[in-house]
């Protein structure tokens, strides 16, 4: 079993647009493993497949796409691990039952991180069902990623405490912004709703625990 | 209906090429290399699509991909402005 849509090759692609497609496979639905800049991936249906990018570089749009997931290899709904990357923008993305994390970004093999990216307005509903309970998150933010702003989301844990956090800033990256996500009663969670890492800027209604830890941040990068 | 069978690879090279409604059942499936071919409404059995470095503008619609322990669609490289839409690339369907 192996991707339905794979890039593996030995120079950079640019400038693909993947849309209006049914990508049914017990593996990932789009698996990038090299270098691709430009992107698009848009309005297509996932069954029991993510995307995966475990590239050296990175950029792209993942943008209202409709993710099924409850079976699969291990599948989430998009992963990202990759060195050097930022502009990635994953909005309007519906994420049902993905078996570890709903979002998941982290660095590759370099550990430099993934910046400046917008992941905002998806609809992630039940992450984590592949077992054991509180151990995925609805999004997670590992590695050095910085200067990110995740906006607008909706969380929907798994019943039973089976989700650990709604949103998990893991990584030692800062300047994060979280602002006016739906994450819901920190009780439905294995752990927590939020874990908002140190040196991010926070807004979170729902619980005034969570205050402005804002320190102060450096200019984006242009 | 044009049906390919067989063990080989099938190579839409050049420019302009098109190949559309037809039936692959090759192991190989085809090769796009060049530039500015389309590959529409085709039927892939057990087979693949591979989209060779440094193509330009392909466009892969309309098909129908079953694919046999290998990716449905395979990009190897520079493939300047392809465009990947309304296929149905299902793996697991069938044997494999």
């Amino acid at each position: 079993m192996v991707a339905a849509i794979q890039f593996n090759g030995d120079s950079a692609t640019r400038k693909v647009v993947v849309t209006g497609n049914y990508l049914m496979s017990q593996d990932y639905g789009i698996e990038v493993l090299s270098q691709v800049t430009e992107l698009i991936v848009s309005g297509n249906q996932f069954l029991n497949s993510g995307v995966s990018v475990a590239a050296d570089f990175f950029e792209g749009t993942i943008v209202g796409n409709d993710f099924f997931l409850t079976s699969g290899n291990n599948n989430g709904g998009v992963y990202i691990e990759t060195d050097n990357s930022g502009d990635i923008l994953i909005d309007s993305n519906k994420i049902n039952g993905a078996r570890r994390h709903g979002i998941y970004i982290d660095d590759g093999p370099g550990a430099s991180g993934v910046n400046d990216c917008v992941i905002s307005n998806n609809l992630i509903t039940g992450p984590g069902t592949q077992g054991p309970a509180n151990t995925y998150d609805g999004i997670h933010v590992a590695g050095a990623a910085s200067r990110n702003y995740i906006h607008g989301n909706k969380i929907i844990p798994r019943s039973s405490n089976g989700t650990r956090y709604g949103i998990n800033m893991a990584g030692s990256g800062d300047c994060n912004v979280i602002v006016g996500n739906h994450l819901g009663d920190p009780a439905n969670y294995g752990t927590d709703a939020l874990a908002p890492g140190t040196g991010n800027i926070l807004t979170y209604p729902n619980d005034p625990t969570y205050g402005d830890n804002f320190t102060e941040c450096p200019p984006e990068s242009p | 209906m044009a049906r390919f069978t067989g063990t080989g690879t099938m190579e839409l090279g050049g420019r302009y090429s098109r190949m559309y409604d037809c039936r692959v059942e090759t192991v190989g499936g085809v090769v796009m290399s060049g530039s500015d071919q389309k590959l529409e409404n085709c039927e892939f059995v057990f087979s693949q699509v591979r989209v060779s470095d440094n193509s330009r503008r392909v466009i892969i619609r309309g098909n129908y991909i079953i694919p046999n322990d290998q990716p449905g669609i395979l990009f190897l490289g520079r493939n300047d402005g392809a465009v990947v839409v309304g296929n149905v690339i299902a793996d697991g369907v069938g044997g494999g």
